[in-house]
């Protein structure tokens, strides 16, 4: 009957526009807490970079967004980039050396150690120990861990000068502060940061040798290989792909954190926020926007060093998008023989 | 239990949180603990006899005031009530209709971030108490008070001179100093005793080291006896990283200038600063008086050597004595008494370097302002006034542990009675001030710095300085004037 | 005969490279595990004993170090707010973030597994380059976001702003945990759901969600464990010490310029790490999955 089909079209194109709304209803909230975490806050910083947003016009730029008393300007950039900001040049000096160091230990280090624990080792109980010590400090709550080193490190208390010299390290070239002297500081900054990153290089890389075809590993055996020659000649080879993206994926990661460095160093000089990360040649990057913004007010000139990173971080995802394309990114130990 | 069961139970437990925060945000939960918010209504109550225009309601002036500090600091808001109370009196005694209400916030620690709240939804306090007097300034917060000032100049002859230093900004006042404290020598006289010295002696030091005729070149030597005899470890402690004492003072005694009067800009005397690294040098390295690596020791050690009598000289602060009484730092005693300190240890200014110099001290007050959103600026900057003026000064002074700002509060019967109080008091007239200017960190960074190398003996003093100077140089561009 | 020296030879030389390899195994990943093996130890010994010999022998076992669960903290002449309000916001701040990352990442898991439309795969790229970008440089604009929604210096209000910043932070990842979990629900169950008569939310509420129970739960843990350990947000926003999360009084209590009661500290550090040490043993395989699929770091 007429209105029978009309019934039924009728059902039929609600149910289209339903069925066409309801996935972005699914969606929202998601998209809503994106863009409340992530995309305002981006674009913010964008604008802030170029602002002269400090302690003197906050009140009136909280007020009112378009307030006369704060400038838009170029000033911050030329501060950054044309050394018109006497610290920056250290600053930069201070992060390479941090992520070059933290990186060799979380992308080479980590090949190592999970060909000791995942390859060398055959007993399955002993290796899953192991590996669960080294996820130990990734799974730690930061504050605890550095509470853990604060203590290591004390020189009354703590036992890493008292361990070092069992091992025969002489007295004379320890320092009496790990947390000020250089470049004892710097090297505490680095292995803090390395064990809790050798640990994803380590997981990465233990997953992909377990999905290696043991056909493969089997053979060279039979042939009368060492398990070093296997390591050589067949695991590492293999573990490229892996180790390609353990370095990408680290290198964006190092270059933005700063989290641990603010716990151990902000709350060992009494000074709040990054107490003595200057005078301990601590200072990373994105430290350093962190301590312009919150111990000197200077919001504009914070947000143009983060923005710096900003813009590094998205070049590098895209290059990371192109090199591995999508599936890859997302199943790096997954090797393909 | 199976794993999707326990799963279950979370999302249960979770879902059931939420509801239950969001539940308790509706209700805007009140703090759990300290910030303390009382309203207090001083009106004329209805059992005054006498009054004869008893019969309008009075108009109610609200005065918001907020501080912080320690429990004992609470003094900080309840004198500004105080002082409204006086206020109050007196209008009732005229028969105008007008009274003041005072409703105070003290919080413990920090509230920085309460105020930018309050001022961002413009509803701030009439009166706050705490430094950071740089930013308050340059944010805008709080008013100048000069026009203030000189309209009421006869309320503040009194102030103790040197503190409008520290309230002075950018060639405007912007602050009363609220409290302040001073930084002494403490030595211990029981360790004076065994080196031979009588009761005279002992007590004729402080007054030595005023005259200016016992110098820091004299007490070295007697470290270094006390140390040679095995009666305390080290002669000198000073603080563990930047403070005003010894390094500020030294530097001053050496006749050196922190800021240029007339443009604000931060000074550095070279020849100044360089005798005092030179001081600091010598100390640690030549005479061997001062451990090598007395920057960066913990603040317990330092308490704890001092109180146990293994050092001799401790650039400490007038807090330090109520301090000594509330922290069990000796071994045996545990909190000192009283008594034990008068007996034991004594305090002095710190003295001059070398004859010919200067023994000072050096004060950092609190401060009270008078906010930038405030409906009664004049009233608030009143009841600021009073609240410091000497009795209320003495009140606050005496049971909070800290200096007065009023040089009438000396006199001051319960702040007489305070024997430390009293016997302290003299240090006001030889105190000084520290700088403000908004790069004042970058130059304690510096400073510290090459205090630590030539303490530690990685550098000499020259060398030292001249890190010193090619890094303010860079850190401070213009803003830094260098004095040959 | 040549054969059998062959074979002695053979055999001696694997057996040197035996122990080669175990002496690498050692250098490599044991030597380096002893200081965080030690820390561990020393956490447990200190936090019980009055004093501690060699680092980690304890002498003197005491509950003194506990006080803090009965009387207020005192260091020095410091004293801190009681330690049940602050237990109190840290579980609070938990609670909502894991609530809140739940709620908001199984539906939009669900439509990015479940659903067609417009833009999924950029939508699903968007999300994994997030999960690379690094969140914590952008505190600053965090900061100006705050104050404007009127959010900074209200107390409990500013921690349920940093609440909704987590959720958020955790979100593209939780998405794609919960997404992967339905993406292993084979069509046929739901199918077989649909044709027997349920509606559409018939057969999401009773076939599919049980499925994804499992990931949920997993979600839920780790985004409580992530809101529990919070630091940086809550110390940088909160500056009212009433308002302050275990982790943030943990900070200011190591920061008394060293003036360092070890006991007390270790105690107190061993009592915030209590939710962590639960959930690692009960659920440690949904967990270390978890790890291995979406760190961050």
């Amino acid at each position: 009957m007429a209105s029978k089909n009309e019934v039924y079209s009728y059902g039929h194109e609600k149910a289209k526009i339903s069925r066409r709304i309801l996935p972005w209803l699914f969606l929202a909230p998601m998209l809503t807490m994106i863009f409340l975490s992530w995309i305002a806050p981006v674009i913010l910083t964008v604008y802030l970079g170029f602002t002269d947003l400090s302690i003197k016009n906050f009140l009136a730029f909280i007020r009112d967004f378009f307030t006369p008393e704060v400038h838009i300007t170029i000033n911050n950039f030329r501060k950054i980039f044309l050394g018109e900001d006497p610290y920056i040049s250290e600053v930069l000096k201070i992060t390479v050396l941090y992520v070059v160091s933290v990186l060799s230990i979380n992308a080479f280090y980590a090949l190592f150690l999970s060909i000791s624990i995942a390859y060398f080792i055959k007993n399955e109980i002993l290796s899953m120990f192991l590996r669960v010590s080294w996820l130990i400090p990734r799974i730690m709550p930061g504050i605890i861990y550095a509470l853990l080193w604060n203590w290591f490190i004390d020189p009354d208390y703590g036992l890493l000068n008292r361990m070092l010299m069992m091992v025969g390290v002489p007295e004379s070239m320890l320092p009496s502060s790990w947390l000020l002297d250089k470049p004892f500081s710097q090297l505490l900054m680095i292995i803090v940061n390395g064990y809790v990153g050798a640990s994803f290089g380590m997981i990465v890389y233990t997953a992909a040798i377990k999905s290696i075809p043991p056909d493969l590993i089997n053979a060279a055996l039979v042939d009368g290989a060492s398990d070093f020659q296997v390591a050589k000649n067949i695991i590492i080879p293999l573990l490229k792909w892996p180790m390609l993206f353990v370095i990408s994926w680290q290198t964006l990661s190092l270059l933005a954190s700063y989290e641990y460095i603010l716990m151990i160093w902000g709350s060992g000089g009494g000074g709040g926020y990054a107490g003595i990360a200057k005078a301990a040649g601590v200072m990373v990057w994105s430290l350093y926007s962190y301590s312009k913004a919150f111990s000197e007010y200077a919001y504009g000139y914070a947000s143009a060093i983060s923005l710096v990173l900003v813009v590094v971080g998205i070049v590098l995802i895209y290059i990371y998008f192109k090199i591995f394309g999508f599936k890859k990114l997302m199943a790096p130990s997954r090797i393909e023989v | 239990m199976e794993k999707s069961t326990l799963a279950i139970i979370i999302a249960v437990i979770v879902v059931l949180a939420i509801i239950g925060a969001v539940f308790l945000a509706m209700q805007q939960a009140a703090p759990p603990t300290e910030a303390v918010t009382t309203t207090v209504t001083t009106t004329v109550t209805q059992t005054v006899t006498k009054t004869v225009t008893a019969a309008a309601a009075p108009e109610v002036i609200k005065i918001r005031v907020w501080a912080s500090g320690s429990p004992v600091d609470v003094t900080r808001v309840n004198n500004v009530e105080k002082a409204a109370e006086i206020l109050n009196k007196m209008l009732e005694a005229a028969g105008v209709g007008v009274r003041i209400e005072v409703e105070k916030q003290f919080f413990r620690g920090d509230y920085m971030d309460k105020l930018t709240a309050a001022f961002a939804a413009g509803e701030a306090p009439d009166i706050i108490a705490m430094k950071n007097l740089a930013a308050l300034a340059d944010g805008g917060y709080v008013i100048s008070l000069d026009d203030y000032i000189s309209k009421h100049k006869i309320l503040l002859e009194d102030v103790v001179p040197v503190l409008w230093g520290s309230v002075t900004y950018k060639g405007k006042i912007w602050a009363l100093p609220q409290d302040t404290e001073a930084r002494p020598l403490y030595f211990r006289k029981d360790v004076l005793r065994q080196l031979g010295w009588s009761e005279e002696e002992i007590n004729a030091l402080p007054e030595k080291i005023l005259k200016g005729e016992v110098t820091l070149k004299d007490l070295i030597e007697v470290a270094k006896e006390a140390m040679d005899k095995g009666l305390v470890e080290w002669g000198f402690y000073h603080r563990p990283n930047f403070g005003g004492t010894p390094f500020i003072i030294l530097y001053y005694q050496y006749e050196g200038i922190l800021q240029d009067p007339a443009t604000g800009k931060l000074v550095l005397d070279k020849s100044a600063m360089l005798k005092m690294l030179q001081t600091l040098y010598d100390m640690a390295q030549v005479h061997k008086v001062l451990p090598p690596d007395m920057i960066g020791t913990s603040w317990r050690k330092i308490h704890s050597d001092f109180v146990n009598g293994k050092v001799l000289f401790w650039f400490g602060g007038t807090w330090h004595w109520a301090e000594w009484q509330r922290v069990p730092y000796h071994e045996t005693l545990g909190n000192l008494t009283e008594d034990y300190e008068w007996e034991n240890i004594g305090f002095a200014l710190v003295p001059a370097p070398e004859p010919g110099l200067k023994p000072m001290t050096l004060s950092s007050p609190y401060l009270y302002y008078v906010t930038s959103q405030s409906k009664h600026p004049e009233l608030a900057f009143l009841l600021i006034t009073l609240a410091t003026s000497a009795p209320l000064d003495a009140e606050h002074a005496v049971y909070s542990g800290h200096l007065p700002v009023r040089s009438t509060t000396l006199e001051v019967p319960l702040y007489k009675e305070s024997k430390f109080h009293s016997e302290v008091a003299y240090m006001l007239d030889y105190t000084s001030v520290e700088p403000i200017h908004p790069k004042f960190g970058a130059y304690k960074d510096a400073w510290i710095t090459a205090i630590t190398k030539v303490e530690k003996g990685e550098a000499t003093p020259e060398q030292a300085f001249e890190e010193m100077v090619s890094t303010l140089k860079t850190e401070l561009g213009d803003e830094l004037i260098i004095k040959e | 005969m040549k054969s059998s020296k062959t074979i002695k030879y053979s055999r001696t030389k694997a057996l040197l490279w035996t122990i080669a390899k175990y002496l690498v195994v050692i250098i490599i990943a044991v030597v380096p595990l002893i200081p965080i093996w030690t820390m561990i130890l020393w956490l447990f010994m200190q936090s019980f004993s009055s004093k501690v010999i060699m680092g980690i022998l304890p002498s003197g076992l005491t509950l003194n170090n506990w006080r803090f669960l009965w009387s207020s903290l005192k260091m020095g002449l410091k004293e801190y707010p009681n330690i049940w309000p602050i237990t109190f916001n840290t579980l609070a701040l938990a609670l909502g973030v894991s609530g809140l990352v739940v709620f908001v990442s199984v539906l939009g898991g669900y439509a990015l597994s479940r659903m067609e439309f417009k833009g999924r795969t950029p939508l699903m790229e968007f999300i994994i380059a997030l999960h690379a970008f690094p969140s914590i440089i952008l505190l600053i604009a965090l900061f100006v976001i705050l104050n404007k929604l009127g959010l900074y210096g209200k107390g409990f209000m500013t921690l349920v702003g940093i609440m909704l910043i987590k959720a958020g932070l955790e979100i593209p990842m939780a998405t794609w945990i919960i997404k992967g979990f339905f993406d292993a629900i084979p069509w046929d169950i739901e199918w077989a759901a649909l044709v027997d008569g349920c509606s559409r939310w018939r057969a999401w509420r009773s076939v599919i969600l049980p499925q994804v129970l499992p990931g949920i739960g997993a979600i839920s843990i780790f985004s409580f464990l992530s809101g529990w350990s919070e630091f940086i947000l809550v110390f940088t926003y909160v500056k009212n010490e009433a308002y302050y999360t275990l982790p943030v009084l943990i900070y200011h209590m190591i920061g008394e310029y060293k003036f360092i009661d070890w006991g007390l500290l270790s105690a107190l550090g061993l009592f915030f790490t209590i939710p962590t040490l639960i959930f690692f043993s009960t659920s440690q395989k949904l967990l270390l999955r978890i790890y291995v699929g979406g760190i961050k770091r």
